[in-house]
């Protein structure tokens, strides 16, 4: 199993925990990048109203603004917005160390300083290659500073439950059996019902004889599992 | 379907998320990939610009536009290659009659520009399915994914049209500045054969961008699959399944009884027992906590003088901020503000006064952080630490100084000759501890060890103190850890220093 394509970052710490983090690819760091270009334009267009009005001194306030929001736009709001511009939040992404601590000055400035890098020669060819070829989609700025861009892992939502009322464990799981007969009894309205007694067959040898619905059985094991009544 | 050879981790992703696989499988099996679609749309390119000798620009016009039929070779490669099997480059092409018959039409007509092209196609092509049961399906896949397929054409047109490009302008930019080109002749394509040279960029580009967006709209489709078929489900239920018949009929059924027959009422008393225990551990726990030895409380009290606020006010202005501002002045000799200024000139000197602030706060804060390496540097001392109470006890011994008998080396040498060795060392050690604790000042804490102590003592400005203490705390140690006697004459020794050291006061 070992041999799975995957797109996962994982990271044991010492205390021997497992952290895991899906890697974030091109197309969704494209978009998030126009997002936020949108944005930093917007601005930039409303500071170049200034030297209408304000002669010298709006043409200055329009520089040191434009200086600021092209160096520190990124930096600011990674450091200080827990890795996420206003782009990278719309798209769900979040900068992080390899290590998947939050990201820190350091890092932000490098990586936001090699933009330029990667911006060469047009277009941001040499970070769009550079995101193709390396195993964590990862652009040159991302390489220096030792920077991961990844999916930001939500709560899923609520869903309507099965009412069949929750039962003991047949058998002692491991926690990734654990979470799959969760999600069988999450998804059970999306799963046609052939399919539900197909999956629920594969268990055959967990379910205790007896039984009379065992589609209904181990949805009520996960309802137990889920600590639902 | 063998989900038990499926090449890809089985689980539930967001859009975004499988299209990023999709590049991952690209980059895994790319020479396939990209050979399975340069190969025969190089090989329909060179025969359209055959045929349309005088129109190139048709030609390669003509190639783009038949790309939905380059795009299945790939396909059929992911979608093989996806449950285990290896298929190359020659066995797909073998094939080329079947996976072009297949709905071929269609994709070049009016479903030539649909924007969910990458998503909508494996399910005609894979699944094979027609009419209203297409439509129906389609509309259960394309209800969450949609979004991200659109995304996925859009950026994938725009690379395709910005590659060329930049790769264009790259070679521009490395040319020389000695060769004079004329760059719009070159890009109107009116110097002959550099049309040619354009179209062959043009499609080798195809070929790149081609296997990841195929890619990515089949991860797309498969993600949506897992998603309502519950593959992830499938492969977790089979490993457990076969977890349990590894375990073995026998054990396993045994098993089973005992966790279906063990009587409820004596899992609630285990229960009822761990509880107990738990709450029993938590309560010491906080009780250790609430202690002393995580606490220390510290009573300071010094003099301030009362009418230090009065005094500020009617100081005069100190020298050094005389001294910054002419500095200051200095720096910026107009900052005074004419009567008659304008509106846009005074927005500029605050705008100036503005970036002075900032940069005077940079530098304060720079200064504040690195305080403690910048004291160190002009080298200052750093602050000596609060004292705090002198302890009643030291491992486990009395050092307060009524403690100690009036003549401590007699007392040591009458206990020693009496047979108390014990005894004799012991009271030597806690004289010298409370004598340094109470005349010389040493902090010792109740945490300290006995080589803490030493070395403590050691630090401080005087040798003589430590070497004392050192020498009593290993004869101490040695008899009362080691049962080593250390010898009247060591005792009598260290007795006349003490006296030396401690008893003429």
């Amino acid at each position: 199993m070992a041999s799975e394509l995957d797109t996962l970052h994982r990271v044991v710490t010492p205390e021997n925990i497992d952290l895991q983090a899906e890697c974030a690819g091109p197309v969704s760091r494209c978009l998030a990048y126009l997002i936020d270009l949108g944005v930093r334009s917007a601005l930039l267009l409303l500071l170049a109203l200034a030297p209408l009005f304000l002669d010298g001194a709006g043409f200055g306030l329009l520089l040191l603004g434009w200086f600021l929001l092209d160096w520190f736009y990124p930096v600011l709001f990674e450091v200080l917005k827990d890795g996420q511009t206003p782009g990278k939040r719309a798209l769900g992404l979040r900068v992080v160390h390899m290590d998947l601590s939050p990201v820190g000055w350091n890092a932000s400035l490098v990586r936001n300083l090699l933009r330029t890098v990667d911006f060469l020669p047009a277009a941001h060819l040499l970070a769009l290659l550079s995101m193709c070829l390396t195993l964590r989609f990862q652009r040159l700025g991302d390489l220096a500073a030792g920077t991961l861009v990844i999916y930001r892992g939500g709560v899923p939502p609520a869903v309507p439950l099965p009412d069949v009322g929750a039962r003991p464990l047949p058998v002692a799981l491991d926690r990734d059996e654990s979470v799959a007969v969760i999600s069988f009894t999450r998804r059970s309205l999306q799963l046609s019902e052939e399919r539900k007694r197909e999956l629920v067959a594969i268990l055959e040898p967990a379910t205790p004889a007896g039984v009379s619905d065992p589609v209904q059985y181990w949805q009520g094991v996960g309802l137990g599992l889920m600590g639902e009544s | 379907m063998d989900l038990d050879s499926l090449a890809i981790g089985a689980r539930r992703r967001s859009g975004w998320s499988a299209i990023d696989l999709g590049f991952t499988l690209t980059r895994q099996w790319w020479r396939p990939l990209f050979l399975s679609w340069l190969i025969p749309a190089a090989a329909v390119c060179i025969c359209l610009h055959l045929v349309l000798w005088n129109y190139p620009e048709w030609a390669i016009l003509l190639t783009w536009w038949l790309k939905p039929l380059f795009d299945r070779f790939p396909l059929w490669i992911a979608s093989r290659r996806l449950f285990g099997e290896r298929p190359g480059v020659a066995a797909c092409l073998r094939q080329w009659r079947a996976i072009c018959a297949t709905d071929a039409l269609p994709w070049l007509l009016w479903r030539r520009l649909n924007p969910m092209r990458s998503l909508v196609m494996p399910v005609t092509l894979l699944e094979g399915l027609r009419g209203r049961r297409r439509e129906a399906r389609l509309g259960v896949l394309q209800r969450e994914s949609s979004g991200c397929a659109l995304w996925l054409t859009v950026i994938g047109v725009h690379l395709e049209t910005l590659l060329p490009a930049a790769v264009i302008f790259t070679g521009v930019l490395l040319l020389p500045n000695e060769v004079d080109i004329d760059a719009w002749a070159l890009l109107s394509g009116d110097v002959g054969g550099l049309t040619y040279l354009f179209n062959a960029l043009t499609l080798l580009i195809m070929a790149l961008v081609a296997p990841f967006y195929v890619c990515a709209g089949f991860t797309l489709y498969i993600n949506r699959r897992i998603e309502l078929e519950g593959w992830d489900i499938e492969v977790s239920f089979r490993s457990l399944a076969a977890r349990l018949r590894a375990l073995g009929g026998v054990t396993a059924s045994g098993l089973l009884a005992v966790a279906l027959l063990l009587p409820a009422p004596v899992r609630a008393a285990q229960e009822v027992a761990a509880d107990a225990q738990a709450q029993y551990a938590r309560q010491q726990i906080e009780t250790v906590l609430e202690g002393d030895s995580f606490h220390q409380t510290t009573t300071v009290t010094r003099w301030r003088y009362k009418y230090a606020a009065e005094e500020t006010q009617s100081a005069p202005i100190p020298e050094w901020f005389i001294g910054l501002v002419e500095w200051f002045e200095n720096i910026w000799p107009d900052w005074q503000l004419a009567a008659d200024t304008d509106l846009s000139a005074l927005l500029a000197w605050l705008l100036r006064a503005l970036v002075v602030a900032v940069l005077v706060a940079l530098l304060l804060l720079l200064a504040l952080r690195y305080r403690r390496t910048l004291l160190d540097w002009a080298g200052l001392e750093k602050p000596a630490p609060a004292r705090t109470a002198a302890p009643q006890r030291l491992f486990g011994m009395a050092v307060t100084p009524q403690s100690l008998p009036v003549d401590v080396p007699a007392q040591v040498m009458a206990q020693w000759r009496g047979g108390d060795q014990r005894g004799a060392v012991s009271l030597l050690y806690r004289a010298t501890l409370t004598q340094l604790l109470h005349r010389c000042g040493i902090p010792f804490t109740p945490d300290l060890t006995e080589t803490e102590c030493v070395a403590l003592v050691q630090a401080c400005k005087r040798p003589e103190l430590g070497d004392c203490l050192d020498q009593v705390t290993r004869g101490w140690m040695r008899l009362a850890y080691g049962h080593i006697d250390p010898g009247e004459a060591w005792l009598q020794e260290q007795c006349a220093r003490w006296q030396g050291l401690f008893a003429d006061e």
